[in-house]
């Protein structure tokens, strides 16, 4: 283990994260509101296939970026009038969203462009000219191999982390999410509007959700390939609940996430090829691991029998 | 107040059937109006889609034995995840049972020679059968023990069991093929087919038989209603003494055990080797979820969503080999049903219709009553 392998190890945790952090702290949001959002998942696929598409039709990254907020925002709005509106069972509403990014993108890619699984654009958007250079961090030695080259989406997160984290503890609507998850008719009671707290954070999901998609496929790689999300809504669920539906905690365990998956790469490098199809089950099976070491402490707690002598 | 009594609405049976039957047509309205739209993306007409697939599934005898056969399995798994709805617990995990059922049952199919038919077809369903509980398992104790919310653990389980899956049938137990697969399974631990030709084996009475269990168990006994109750409330459930979390790794494991088996038929009747992609997008466990949302858990709903389901899965095939329409159209629109179904409308607006009408009637009593005096 030498050297630089252990600084490209960190720059990829670095670039792997991004999309977990900001699924993760979109959703601590609408967690925190009391919604139990499974769509995020769909909400990353579909916005990723959208900043792919339109980028490619029109030939511009903006209209790729607009697209993919625009369909985000408008799925999360969907999703609040099924069931914060019409009162439909979340998971019901989250899994047919999620059904749905399945399955619309490869139907379309097949209808118009004769190939199921995958979409390249790197004629309109080039990855490489994605990453940015930063002056200052240039010079600065460790860090510059960290940091710097990333996406500007990457140093965009680092700023939406730090705003929603000072939005959720320190303002007025980040004291009304909270109680209106916490008791919804005591938040009603003292006039807050819970319907409209919850529709907030549910944009603001989308907005995550569709910057994350947009990192993945327009930035990272300049294409669209099938179940390109891989979970990463599911993932950053636990993350949200493994840190208690606190922002920072759960961001801790975003990074350690993508840290995984981070390692994953890294390590098929040097292993071969029959098992780095195994490795692929790192990200799963330490979440499950993760989860089952942050609830066991709670494991007495969590037995309410009432009527047994304690 | 008396007036108030005298005039309530008339909602009955009627009412409650019109209610029903909006609920159920509703969303198969706004399903196909979406499906339509796609079509035409996908330059067909939707009448000719729709009349094509009914036409291949329905019209002619080949075509129902193939419906019911692709109708099998979905009616196992809707009743597996059926199991656990109706607990309130949303088990995503059966499309993982359904894949390592298959593939133990693919394995016992030819590591175990020797055996009279009958007797390796048992051994493979219940080999199948315990390991997919054992897999079940898993997201059951966390669930009942540390209460880590199920939807995670089993997507993740899902993604775990393919990709090992995928793994072992690459290496260690694939033949060396091009495209990775077992062995194929000994004669005598293939199901019979009803018809050589087409799909339908008798796995389909395995299906009807545990529909049948389950459909007694849910229904007629103390543990039905120990699942339903755990459904409505669990924390009551648990203050009156139904021993929650042991029935919640029991609904998990017995859910598990009926999935496998519906991975299993599909080897043993269908395939006669595993292959990873087996079950097929976006899944026969995933089928059985959208059957039973759909059918509001009830298990007639199931069956009939089921050979709906397995009629759409067999006219799409047919479809996309004779009219060169992608297979995911028929996703479309089965995720558009299930998002529809999630609301209910017409449960919904009902109430709201009868206080109109009511308040129209209650107008017009009182416009006669002023009238008589």
């Amino acid at each position: 283990m030498n050297w630089s392998l252990i600084l490209n190890l960190l720059n990829m945790t670095v670039e792997a994260s991004i999309p977990y952090l900001l699924i993760t702290i979109g959703g601590v949001f609408v967690a925190r509101a009391g919604v139990f959002n499974i769509s995020m998942e769909g909400c990353t696929e579909f916005s990723a296939f959208a900043g792919i598409i339109m980028a490619f039709i029109s030939g511009k990254v903006w209209v790729g970026v607009v697209s993919a907020l625009g369909l985000a925002i408008a799925l999360n709005s969907l999703f609040y009038l099924f069931t914060v509106k019409l009162k439909g069972n979340l998971s019901v509403v989250g899994t047919g969203i999620n059904l749905m990014a399945q399955c619309i993108p490869p139907c379309i890619l097949q209808a118009f462009y004769s190939s199921r699984s995958n979409l390249v654009a790197t004629s309109v958007v080039d990855p490489a000219t994605m990453r940015v250079d930063v002056p200052v961090l240039r010079n600065i030695p460790i860090l510059s191999d960290i940091f710097n080259r990333q996406t500007r989406i990457t140093y965009l997160t680092f700023f939406v982390v730090a705003i929603l984290i000072v939005v959720m503890y320190r303002t007025k609507f980040g004291t009304y999410v909270r109680v209106t998850g916490e008791n919804a008719s005591a938040a009603k009671s003292v006039g807050i509007k819970t319907d409209r707290i919850k529709f907030i954070c549910l944009v603001i999901s989308a907005v995550t959700c569709a910057l994350a998609g947009l990192n993945l496929s327009v930035e990272q790689l300049g294409m669209y390939t099938i179940n390109m999300s891989a979970n990463r809504g599911f993932i950053c669920l636990s993350a949200i609940n493994c840190g208690r539906k606190d922002p920072e905690k759960a961001c801790v365990y975003a990074l350690l996430f993508g840290f995984v998956r981070a390692l994953q790469t890294v390590v098929n490098n040097f292993v071969p090829s029959a098992i780095s199809s195994l490795l692929g089950i790192l990200p799963y099976v330490t979440i499950l691991v993760v989860l089952v070491i942050v609830e066991a402490p709670n494991a007495r707690k969590n037995h309410l029998r009432i009527f047994r002598e304690v | 107040m008396e007036k108030r009594l005298k005039i309530k609405p008339k909602a009955g049976l009627v009412g409650h059937a019109l209610t029903l039957v909006g609920d159920v047509l509703i969303p198969l309205v706004f399903a196909f109006i979406v499906g339509s739209i796609f079509s035409v993306i996908c330059g067909t007409s939707p009448f000719t889609l729709y009349g094509y697939i009914i036409q291949r599934a329905f019209m002619s005898t080949g075509g129902l034995l193939n419906t019911l056969g692709y109708a099998t399995p979905i009616i196992i798994t809707g009743m597996a995840t059926a199991l656990s709805l109706r607990a309130g617990i949303f088990n995503m995990g059966i499309e993982s049972q359904v894949i390592l059922g298959g593939l133990t049952a693919g394995l016992a199919g030819y590591l175990i020679p020797g055996l009279p038919k009958p007797i390796h077809l048992v051994v493979c369903l219940a080999i199948a059968a315990l390991c997919a509980s054992c897999l079940a398992l898993i997201p059951g104790i966390l669930k009942a023990k540390l209460r880590i919310n199920e939807v995670v653990t089993t997507v993740m389980l899902n993604s775990i069991t393919l990709q090992v899956a995928t793994f072992l049938t690459n290496s260690y137990l694939g033949t060396g093929d091009a495209y990775p697969h077992t062995e194929y399974i000994l004669e005598t631990a293939r199901l019979t087919q009803l018809n050589s030709k087409y799909r339908c084996t008798t796995a389909i009475f395995i299906a009807l038989l545990i529909w049948m269990a389950l459909y007694f168990i849910l229904k007629r006994t103390k543990l039905g209603y120990e699942i339903d109750c755990i459904g409505k409330q669990w924390e009551f459930s648990d203050a009156v003494g139904m021993r929650v979390s042991r029935k919640i790794i029991l609904i998990f494991v017995l859910g598990g055990a009926v999935a496998g088996i519906a991975g299993a038929t599909e080897i043993m009747g269908v395939n006669y080797n595993f292959t990873p992609t087996f079950s097929a997008n976006p899944g026969i466990g995933w089928d059985g979820f959208y059957a039973c949302i759909l059918s509001g858990n009830h298990p007639v709903g199931i069956l009939i969503y089921a050979v709906v389901f397995g009629a759409l899965r067999y006219g799409a095939i047919a479809a996309q080999t004779g009219l060169g329409v992608p297979l995911d159209l028929i996703n479309i629109i089965k995720s558009t049903l299930v998002l529809f179904m999630a609301v209910r409308l017409a449960s919904q607006f009902a109430p709201a219709m009868k206080a109109w009408v009511a308040s129209r009637l209650h107008k017009d009593d009182e416009q006669k009553g002023e009238a008589k005096t």
